[in-house]
């Protein structure tokens, strides 16, 4: 059954700025949670630093808010001790892109069954407004003082060739539609990424709403980015690379890719340990009553025996 | 001792010898040296083999087998007076100078060494030295060794056969120390045993070996067989401590690879499916990350999801690990460190062993939480180490530290399998919260001991942690009474503690009972000393050890046992780390040191005669080199 949504709220008032694009973001997941039809304690959110870090503190599931950058692989280990956790990361342009590339990018190497939702303004909102790894080269939104030197990271590009199962782009003030995302990327087996452009009121000047809207369009009914079979792989994987190249005067926004065929890590582990599933790491018995081992190391000992 | 080119086999052939020592009834204690490097550079194993269990190691050698140039001139002047040294017949004329794979510095050092003498530059002149020394020199035509082998094999091609050449060498100590060739065979079966012609062959190279040096006199000392009661292992400490951290329930370990402590989760990964004693199945998942700030992250997510989990490292791993653990401490995860200390700083000596990675773990992090830092003496106490590490993790919800030498990690020992008895050590998971219902629950409520009931994600008590300031339910809070309250809680913890984990499990004691002089010192260091100290005590000294094993919370029985008696302080760094965490802990201070810093580790010989130097002429610091 579906939980209401007050159920899924924490009553505690949101720091964020007026009109801050995370609100969209944040009442897109309560909503997908809401309507998942799952317990609401099957959920963790994951976080970052940064605004969007802030986030789990007002969903009423379990809300680990952790390190700038290190978000990704505090989800990691938590949904390899229990894969039963339905498990959603939440984390700035800089903090997923910036800090923590190297841990994007190698998510997508191992292909764990998780979501990873980026909060992209293009800007370090909390440290007021310095260029983030998304904003491109030569802009200048008020709050830097000179143009940004560095070119922009293409967030969709880099979850393509690091290996995500799952690449999707969302507007986040279309609730409804990044609602119906999060909940296709909670379904899909494997690394889901949606990437959520959203407004920075305070330091954004540029990427304003009135700027988005002007430009957002949903890919069609005729677009079709799921790989069915191996050899749909070649087309479909180019197709959605071309696809997510498409920027300036219209942003396309939907699923650009999707692949199942790909095994999650957690199917990997279970074809070394077939027990895995059944009993992942947080199921396992390691003593008896009394706190005695039950770990049998003998023939770990018998294998170094020289005597 | 035997050494060799890196990846020319000296690791097989040691362990082959190990083995059949073993075999004989003896235990043993070997530490392996090399390089940063993947083939060619210089390698050795030094054991020394004993009737009763052994753990260090001394400076004189009783014989020295080479096949190599290098390992004649980096060894020559170790072989002791009555020794033997086996050398390469056709090597004698080979240069200091011309051995490419000797560092500039090497060379240098020995031709003074021989010039100092009057010998000449080369294998020669090392071998003069080593026999004006007393040493019986034993010439092997390894050529012509290698040339019979292929004739019995009936091999055309010698490159096939010249990779023989380790088990030559060892078969000739094996023929001189007049260890039985069964023994010979029963390993080799052992090492090879799953390829038959590979076991032949081998077989034939130790025939040749034996026949090689029959000719000369046996050595003084010989291994003929002694008795064994039960069974026995042989282990390095990497091992030890995998095995340790399987028993004690971990069932996920991350790493990212790095000297000296890769071993260990590559080991944990090979045996990752694990016999449970109901007969049911369990499984360690293990994760090679993409870098250490992703594993000591991972082990937190893993660690908030309610497993037992670790990351093992070294130096330059731990230092990216350091933000990680302060998130550990503020929102009270249990994680567990292994870590490893090589030679520093930054790159440092990356294969060589190192104390100097104490006061880093001590105090790594920014801002203040409780951690406790253990730190292991040998193979066993490395292993219940491992165990017990989970127990205070978990207890006092809390990072630690578990410091082993590099040269622990290395060495390996032969002792009784009945040592590694995972039963005696009661698991304890510390408190987590009971019922059903998750109303009302606070993750991180003040308690009077510091401890709050902990909950696992995905169960009925939901929380939120924050590395920013929180409130009890884990909410982020920056009121100033809130901060005073949580940040005491939490601190309140080490008191905690320091009071509840019995002072026998903090610190070792051996010795005399009320002596004059006390060693204070830690880490693999532990057996060169307790035999130190024996030989001096016999000599009539009165000496006591205090071996300490826990720097975190620090042992506060030490203070009385210290006061008023002489301290010399027994370390393998150029500070005296142990015994700057003495004086904060206890206010007094070491009177002498005895210290190393070279990379290699420190041996009785140097223990002792150090000690001598102190008690005769009263130096404040002696500074100890050997080892190359």
């Amino acid at each position: 059954m579906a939980l209401r949504l007050n159920q899924v709220r924490v009553n505690k008032w949101v720091d964020w700025c007026p009109g801050c694009g995370d609100f969209g973001i944040l009442s897109a997941i309560q909503m997908a949670i809401a309507e998942s039809e799952r317990p609401i304690t099957d959920f963790v959110v994951f976080s970052g630093i940064g605004c969007s870090g802030k986030l789990p503190h007002w969903v009423n599931t379990f809300g680990i808010h952790t390190l700038h950058g290190r978000v990704i692989p505090h989800a990691t280990g938590a949904k390899l001790a229990n894969p039963n956790l339905e498990i959603l990361v939440v984390g700035g342009d800089g903090d997923l892109l910036g800090i923590g590339a190297g841990h994007f990018v190698n998510a997508g190497r191992r292909n764990v069954d998780f979501t990873i939702i980026l909060h992209d303004n293009g800007v370090y909102g909390l440290t007021k407004g310095q260029a983030s790894p998304t904003l491109k080269r030569g802009l200048k939104p008020k709050s830097l003082p000179v143009p940004n030197i560095n070119e922009g990271i293409n967030p969709l590009l880099l979850a393509l060739a690091s290996g995500y199962t799952f690449v999707a782009r969302a507007y986040s003030y279309d609730v409804k539609h990044l609602k119906e995302l999060i909940k296709m990327a909670m379904k899909h087996k494997g690394s889901a990424f949606i990437d959520v452009l959203q407004p920075c009121p305070t330091y954004n000047d540029i990427h304003t709403k009135e700027w988005y809207q002007e430009r957002v369009y949903k890919l069609d009914k005729d677009w079709d980015p799921t790989v069915r079979a191996e050899e749909e792989w070649e087309e479909k994987f180019t197709k959605a690379i071309i696809k997510a190249h498409e920027w300036g005067s219209r942003i396309p926004l939907g699923v650009f890719y999707q692949n199942e065929l790909i095994p999650t890590y957690e199917e990997r582990l279970a074809q070394r340990m077939p027990f895995y599933k059944e009993k992942p790491p947080v199921l396992q018995e390691i003593m008896d009553k009394d706190g005695t081992p039950i770990t049998d190391i003998s023939k770990l000992l018998e294998a170094r025996r020289v005597v | 001792m035997i050494g060799g080119a890196q990846g020319s086999g000296v690791d097989t052939s040691a362990n082959l010898f190990a083995r059949a020592v073993a075999k004989a009834g003896y235990y043993i204690y070997g530490k392996r040296e090399y390089f940063s490097n993947i083939k060619g550079r210089h390698s050795y194993f030094e054991m020394r083999i004993r009737d009763t269990p052994v753990n260090s190691l001394i400076d004189e050698k009783d014989i020295l087998v080479s096949y190599d140039a290098e390992t004649v001139l980096q060894h020559f002047y170790e072989v002791k007076s009555g020794g033997m040294l086996v050398y390469n017949s056709q090597e004698v004329n080979v240069k200091v100078s011309e051995v490419q794979s000797m560092e500039d510095g090497t060379k240098k050092r020995i031709e003074n060494i021989l010039k100092e003498k009057g010998f000449p530059l080369s294998v020669q002149g090392a071998l003069m030295f080593a026999e004006s020394n007393g040493v019986k020199l034993i010439p092997v035509n390894y050529d012509e060794a290698i040339r019979t082998v292929a004739k019995r094999l009936n091999e055309t091609q010698l490159s096939k056969v010249t990779r023989f050449v380790n088990t030559i060498a060892v078969s000739t100590s094996a023929y001189l120390l007049g260890l039985d060739m069964r023994f010979m065979e029963e390993a080799v079966r052992e090492t090879f045993g799953r390829k038959a012609e590979v076991v032949n062959q081998n077989m034939e190279a130790v025939k040749v070996g034996y026949d090689l040096v029959s000719s000369f006199e046996k050595y003084g000392k010989q291994l003929s067989p002694v008795e064994v009661r039960g069974h026995r292992v042989l282990l390095d400490g990497n091992t030890a401590i995998a095995i340790g951290k399987i028993a004690g329930g971990m069932r996920l370990q991350t790493y990212y690879p790095i000297t000296p402590a890769s071993d260990e989760s590559v080991y944990i990964e090979g045996n990752q499916v694990i016999d449970l004693i109901n007969g049911q199945k369990g499984g360690v998942v293990v994760v090679q990350t993409e870098d250490e700030i992703s594993a000591v992250t991972m082990v937190n997510g893993a660690a908030l999801a309610g497993v037992r989990a670790a990351t093992a490292t070294s130096g330059p791993g731990f230092s990216l690990m350091v933000e990680g653990m302060g998130y550990a401490g503020n929102v009270e995860i249990p994680i567990v460190i292994t870590y490893y200390m090589r030679g520093g700083p930054s790159t440092g000596l990356p294969t060589r062993t190192s104390q100097a990675d104490l006061l880093f773990p001590m105090f790594a992090g920014h801002g203040e939480f409780p951690r406790i830092v253990i730190a292991s003496g040998d193979h066993v106490e490395a292993f219940y180490d491992a165990m017990k590490a989970f127990n205070y993790a978990e207890r006092y919800q809390t990072p630690v530290v578990h410091l082993v030498d590099k040269a622990l990690a290395n060495a390996f020992v032969v002792t009784d399998e009945s040592e590694f008895d995972p039963k005696k050590v009661k698991i304890d998971r510390g408190i987590i919260v009971d019922g059903n219902s998750g109303n009302g629950y606070k993750r991180f409520k003040i308690t009077e001991s510091g401890v709050s009931p902990r909950a696992f994600l995905g169960s009925k008590h939901i929380f939120w942690t924050t590395g920013d300031e929180h409130d009890e339910e884990g909410h982020i809070t920056e009121d100033s009474e809130e901060r005073l309250e949580m940040y005491e809680k939490r601190m309140r913890k080490l008191e905690l503690a320091s009071r509840e984990i019995p002072e026998k499990e903090k610190f070792n004691y051996f010795g005399l009972e009320n002596p004059d002089y006390i060693i204070y010192s830690w880490g693999s260091n532990k057996w060169a000393i307790v035999e130190a100290i024996n030989k001096l005590n016999s000599e009539g000294y009165r000496f006591g050890f205090i071996q300490v094993r826990m720097f975190s919370p620090f042992p506060k029985n030490i203070e009385k046992i210290i006061r008023g008696k002489v301290v010399i302080d027994i370390e393998t760094n150029y500070l005296g780390q142990a015994g700057i965490v003495l004086r904060q802990n206890t206010g007094l201070s070491p009177d002498h040191y005895i210290l190393k810093w070279n990379g290699r580790p420190i041996t009785e010989s140097e223990i002792y005669n150090g000690v001598k130097q102190i008690l005769e002429k009263k130096v404040e610091k002696v500074v100890v080199k050997g080892g190359a």
